[in-house]
């Protein structure tokens, strides 16, 4: 590796004991504490997501202004177009809501929060990061391959993706399904050591019922990935084998059958929602609580129902192939099914109004973001219904409806979820805090654009537009006046929004120098992670590690003068 | 006795602070050999969807499995398993004991991976290969990725069996390689059902 | 009818539509497919479950038993609130 050869003094010796002076690169680069890698997961994330918005300027702006020369991309040839929306898609679910809200809140949170100085397997977990950031590079370096990168979408359907004379990028398509492979075996590794770590490491005295709902649902998550990915493995397997070999699992014309892969592809697909969803609600659960001084409202209905959501969630997945040709009786169960799974998700929304009723609210940043959390994902939640039910699907498959509906929820999840996160537990990762006021700023330059670039699809979406078109205006029936105006409002608002990020970067990286400095416990939280320095020490608790005497969210308790009652204070 | 179950590279406590459920390298492959079962399933599921569709299963032209030796392979691989469940029972008793019956369970999955090879060569040789047709393609794909994992398996207990020599075998990490072993040893049969039958 | 009663003919009502397709061109061929694919989903479903099921209940009883016997051992107890 490149490191080892700038530094050959700690060539493959980062395992070996270090006593004092721990060189950079043993301790950013390649440590096991599991802080760093949450880190490390974080920027990593937070970089790949930057590439995917720039993706979604570039073909949003071929869209709203066809045969336009894009600033900083240039010309989008139908090839780029398709690659551009492929690669947008892979890299905002895998690349960016997988590591940041699973692996670095996983990461950071899991240890802090039950009360222990690591991971139980630290080098397993540094793996994890390794292979990950390998897989990014990997999807990345399609890009720059003969034939360009895989065009044929993130879902990668067959024979499209299976067969080069049809996909046109014979290297592209195989990077593709290595990079996903390699994420999946980092994050494999990943769920191991969250489950493993929250089972076995706890405080003592933290019951299972002490745990913090967003632990709890960062390791239900890991258990549904762990559940549902296999499938997507096996058939990464026979497609790769299917480009590269010689074979026809997904080939017709050879006794293999494409609908095979959307099963195995949406066996993990629609689980996945729900193991990048869950960690956002439990960061949303934290944040409401703190903000509004409320114990959360029936925390063992929240956990509960996180069960069952994460039950449902094995038993949905052929939504997807409504009109792919399968068996109307699956369809119908397959309807019921999916309008069930709005059940708990919804049960979850009322508990957290629930928990807001009565409460003393501040409207800190971090609990705007969570906030819209709530609301924006609300309306993710209830257009998917009409997709959820396949008489209307048959209506709606394929079209913007579609695409502004997953956004809908990918987008609150992803990003509204990730910031509600990172502003929160910022003065525990660096110590400092952030600028409330432009946090407000960004806050609501990326909320009110956010809105402004879906809900003009929604129309589109319902007024037929389909997807995957690379210019309307060869279609006279989408390509009216006012269809293209709508389509102009969403790329504009999309300009603005990513133009906004950039008082987020700014606010993140000048607080860490010149931000106030933020204490153990800026917010009066309850919860462990508040009871250890800002930013944590190697080993989090050097003075020894907490107690735990009752559950995290005990707050306006009528007998106490403090409107907060931390978990490890005896009395 | 526990081992420490956090970060070894801390001396920050002195006592290990998490008290494990049930040992960490257990419950880790356990949750690792949930991964895999479901992506047998997959493979298992694939398998059955293409050959509904075919008119003939197997394919005309394609040679027959050897099912009656593989039988006799099969039993080979399902006995390793009571074996290692026996060194198991030997290992909380008595360590250096468990060596025999841990060598007993390893050669019998040797055997069973060798014997898998050497029929996989008369295959190839009768025409039955990756591309000839869905059948072997199948074949091919699932009884590898079971070889496979059986390879990593009797190298993970190779592993614990020189560890148990130099007596540095942890509970936790016997308990884990032997987990992982079970797992081979029960897919087997559910692979040699749909596969072979 | 009792409500149970109802809710089966319901349930089983939804079976009849077997022929009405949602793509005229993409139907599988043969009915032994149609099967494989109920079969499979079935498995699919099921498997998953069934695995999660019984880890999940292993670990509770494993977490239970610890919790009864270690955890007032080792913590004060708390004065009531
Ligand atoms: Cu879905």
């Amino acid at each position: 590796m490149a490191e080892s050869i700038e530094h050959p003094g700690h060539a493959g010796g980062h395992d070996a004991p270090h006593d004092h002076e721990m060189s950079f690169w043993s301790k950013y680069i390649f440590s096991t504490d599991h802080k760093v890698i949450a880190m490390q997961y974080l920027f990593t994330g937070m970089a790949m997501g930057l590439i995917g918005g720039f993706f979604a300027y570039a073909f949003r702006m071929q869209l709203a202004f066809p045969g336009m020369e894009v600033p900083g991309w240039g010309m989008v040839s139908p090839a780029d177009y398709n690659s551009l929306v492929t690669n947008h898609g892979t890299i905002m679910i895998f690349w960016v809501a997988m590591p940041v809200l699973i692996a670095a809140f996983g990461n950071f949170l899991i240890p802090l929060m039950i009360g222990c100085d690591d991971m139980v397997f630290p080098k397993i977990n540094r793996l994890s990061f390794q292979i990950f950031f390998v897989s990014a590079i990997v999807l990345l370096s399609s890009f720059f391959v003969p034939g360009g990168a895989f065009g044929g979408a993130w879902t990668a359907y067959p024979p499209l993706s299976a067969n080069p004379n049809y996909s046109l990028t014979p290297m592209g398509s195989s990077i593709w399904v290595v990079a996903v492979a390699l994420e999946f075996i980092a994050f494999l590794l990943g769920g191991i050591n969250f489950i493993t770590t929250a089972m076995n490491a706890r405080a003592p005295g933290m019951k299972l019922y002490d745990i913090p709902i967003v632990v709890w649902m960062i390791v239900v998550a890991s258990i549904l990935f762990m559940a549902s990915v296999g499938p997507l493995i096996a058939g990464a397997i026979m497609l790769f084998m299917d480009q590269n070999i010689g074979t026809h699992f997904f080939d017709p014309a050879y006794g293999g059958d494409p609908i095979l892969w959307q099963h195995l592809f949406w066996f993990f697909g629609h689980p996945e929602v729900y193991v990048v969803l869950l960690p956002a609600m439990g960061i949303t659960a934290e944040i409401i609580t703190v903000f509004a001084r409320k114990k959360l409202f029936a925390y063992r209905t929240v956990l509960y129902t996180t069960f069952g959501t994460g039950v449902l969630s094995f038993t949905v997945w052929a939504h997807h192939q409504f009109i792919a040709g399968i068996d109307p009786r699956m369809a119908h169960v397959f309807t019921i099914t999916t309008l069930l799974i709005s059940i708990p998700i919804a049960e979850m929304c009322f508990v957290y109004v629930a928990t807001l009723y009565g409460g003393s609210i501040t409207f800190s940043t971090p609990m705007l973001w969570a906030l819209a959390f709530i609301f924006e994902f609300l309306i993710g939640g209830v257009t998917g219904i009409f997709l959820g039910a396949s008489g209307s699907d048959i209506y709606f498959h394929d079209t913007y409806f579609v695409l502004a509906h997953f956004h809908y929820t990918f987008f609150p999840i992803a990003i509204i979820g990730t910031f509600a996160g990172v502003t929160f537990w910022y003065p525990k990762m660096f110590g400092k805090m952030m600028n409330d006021t432009l946090g407000k700023l960004h806050f609501w330059g990326t909320v009110i654009p956010f809105n402004l670039i879906f809900i003009p699809l929604f129309v589109l979406g319902a007024a037929g537009q389909h997807r995957r078109i690379y210019n309307y205006e060869h279609f006279p029936e989408l390509s009216a006046p006012w269809m293209q105006d709508l389509r102009q409002v969403a790329t504009i608002a999309l300009v603005v929004m990513l133009g906004m990020q950039l008082v987020f970067f700014y606010n993140f990286f000048a607080s860490m120098f010149r931000g106030k400095a933020a204490g153990k416990n800026p917010w009066k939280s309850n919860t462990l992670e508040w009871t250890a320095d800002s930013p944590p020490p190697h080993g989090n608790w050097p003075e020894g590690l907490p107690n735990v005497y009752r559950g995290p969210y005990e707050y306006s308790h009528p007998d106490r003068d403090d409107d907060y009652w931390p978990q490890n204070v005896p009395s | 006795m526990s081992a420490p179950i956090t970060n070894p590279e801390l001396e920050l406590v002195d006592e290990a602070p998490g008290r494990p459920v049930v040992e960490s390298a257990v419950l880790g492959t356990v949750l690792f050999c949930v991964v895999e079962a479901m992506l047998f399933a997959g493979l298992v599921s694939a398998h059955t969807i293409v050959r509904s569709n075919a008119v003939e299963w197997p394919p005309p032209g394609q040679p027959r499995l050897p099912i009656e030796s593989t039988l006799l392979n099969t039993a080979a691989l399902l006995l390793s398993a009571p074996v290692l469940f026996y060194a198991g029972r030997v290992f909380r008793r008595n360590r250096r004991d468990a060596l025999r019956p841990l060598a007993l369970a390893i050669g019998l999955g040797a055997f069973f991976v060798a014997f898998q090879g050497y029929e996989w060569l008369g295959l190839l040789r009768e025409g039955l290969t990756l591309t000839s047709s869905q059948h072997g393609s199948f074949f091919y794909l699932m009884i590898g990725m079971h070889a496979a994992h059986a390879v990593a398996a009797l190298v993970a207990l190779v592993w614990a069996w020189q560890r148990l020599f130099d007596l540095r075998l942890t509970p936790g990490a016997f308990g884990g390689a032997a987990v992982f072993w079970y797992f081979v040893v029960a897919v087997w049969p559910v692979l040699y059902w749909r596969v072979y039958l | 009818m009792s409500r149970a009663a109802l809710a089966i003919a319901f349930a089983l009502a939804l079976l009849v539509p077997g022929a009405a397709e949602a793509c005229s061109v993409c139907f599988s061929t043969t009915e032994e497919n149609r099967w494989a694919f109920i079969g499979t989903t079935v498995f699919m479903s099921v498997l998953p479950l069934g695995i999660l099921f019984g880890i999940g209940t292993w670990l509770r009883s494993k977490v239970l038993e610890m919790e009864r016997h270690h955890e007032a051992a080792r913590l004060p107890t708390p004065p009531a609130p």
